[in-house]
């Protein structure tokens, strides 16, 4: 049976994403970027907010600080683990760096399935966007509601 | 490389762990915890904070009847799809729509921000204030960072940004206006620092929203003045004109004074 470590991002924190789309028995893991964090200066508000998602998981999250290609090589030295997934971020400077990060280390990353499909059209104002999508969104939530 | 603890005796102690486990990381006036948990919502909660009808009428209102979801939507712990769908089921779709367009503003951010990421901290247009981006300041006085500027109402909009890590959307556009306008400071500098407190600080909907505040991603600058923060957050916070001097005039006067090299 191939082993699983997922890194999950702190962008999707969610038991039922994780649920569905990480295999069952991966480890879970989450890094505390000190890049990252020093980038953008995360108060410890939004540390702790974190923190305490990460806790309430129903799975055990094995959880680090330091430099995520550091700790992520390392488990590769170290771990039996065969196989990496991680969840590719929205934040475009987040997801920069966790996709150059996961490239080195042979992560697979997964991209959990949009509200709103990818439009190929430029929107520059929001009405001109709310146009092309309001009917899909209330479609879809009204799938959902049944 | 270093295994942090999963065990805590209570929120307090957490607190206390992650303060001396990031201590070299967080500025000193970035050590406080917010009184908001991160641990999941319940269901009963969430269906709870969601009042379509009511948000419709009053979500310009600091009291107003928003959800206060977006710090969990920010972290991934709840789906803008799953809250569209609880406010269709509550109200239907003709009364949910201003909620659900809230929730659709989130996404067309993202979208801005993947078809623009080099505007993420450029200016996406010229100022339209009459003046060049080069005369704005760079940094964001003390007074700001302290929460000591000469008006009541920016600091008790300071202090809940920075102590809670949540501001009303209503109060963000004026602090976001304050600081760019009536203190002329770059948006890159108050963007930054609202992404540092803010739980629900998200780089599109945040960064984006300053440009469009600032008028670098719009078409004239967003101003406020004293009588309308009076009129939405007047029940809660000093909204007396001998406190908040800078913010008592008409818009015209603000205008003539804010934008006075403007030439539209």
């Amino acid at each position: 049976m191939t082993t699983t470590c997922v890194w999950l991002q702190e962008e999707w924190l969610s038991a039922s994403l994780i649920a569905e789309l990480c295999p069952a028995g991966a480890t879970l893991i989450y890094i505390f970027d000190e890049t990252w964090l020093a980038q953008r200066r995360y108060s410890l508000k939004r540390i702790q907010f974190i923190y305490e998602a990460l806790l309430d998981l129903p799975e055990a999250v094995e959880i680090y600080r330091g430099e995520p290609s550091e700790i992520l090589h390392a488990r590769r030295q170290n771990k039996t683990e065969q196989r990496y997934l991680t969840f590719k971020p929205r934040d475009p400077e987040l997801r920069q760096r966790v996709l150059d990060i996961a490239h080195a280390h042979d992560v697979e990353h997964m991209t959990p399935p949009p509200w709103i499909p990818v439009q190929s059209q430029s929107f520059k104002r929001f009405f001109k966007f709310y146009n092309v999508v309001k009917r899909h969104a209330l479609d879809e939530a009204s799938r959902d509601k049944s | 490389m270093q295994i942090l603890s999963s065990q805590f005796s209570d929120r307090a102690a957490l607190t206390q762990y992650l303060q001396a486990q990031f201590n070299d990381l967080l500025p000193k006036t970035h050590r406080q915890a917010s009184p908001i948990d991160g641990s999941n919502p319940t269901a009963q909660f969430i269906d709870q904070q969601i009042q379509p009808a009511a948000y419709a009428r009053t979500r310009n209102f600091y009291q107003g009847a928003v959800s206060q979801l977006s710090p969990f939507v920010r972290q991934g712990m709840i789906e803008r799809r799953h809250l569209a769908n609880i406010a269709l089921a509550k109200v239907g779709a003709k009364a949910a729509e201003k909620f659900i367009q809230e929730l659709l503003w989130g996404e067309f951010w993202q979208h801005v921000a993947d078809q623009r990421p080099d505007a993420l901290w450029e200016d996406a247009e010229p100022y339209k204030t009459g003046f060049e981006a080069y005369t704005y300041k760079d940094t964001l006085p003390e007074d700001i960072l302290r929460a000591e500027t000469p008006n009541a109402c920016i600091n008790h909009f300071i202090q809940d940004l920075t102590v809670t890590g949540y501001l009303h959307n209503h109060a963000r556009m004026y602090l976001a206006a304050y600081v760019v306008h009536f203190r002329r400071v770059r948006w890159q500098a108050g963007a930054a620092w609202f992404l540092e407190h803010l739980l629900d600080g998200d780089i599109a909907a945040n960064n984006f929203s300053w440009q469009w505040v600032a008028s670098t991603f719009g078409g004239k600058p967003y101003i406020f003045n004293l009588e309308n923060v009076a009129k939405y957050c007047g029940d809660v916070v000093d909204c007396r004109p001998e406190t908040n001097p800078e913010l008592d005039a008409t818009y015209e006067a603000l205008h003539l004074r804010l934008f006075k090299r403007a030439t539209s």
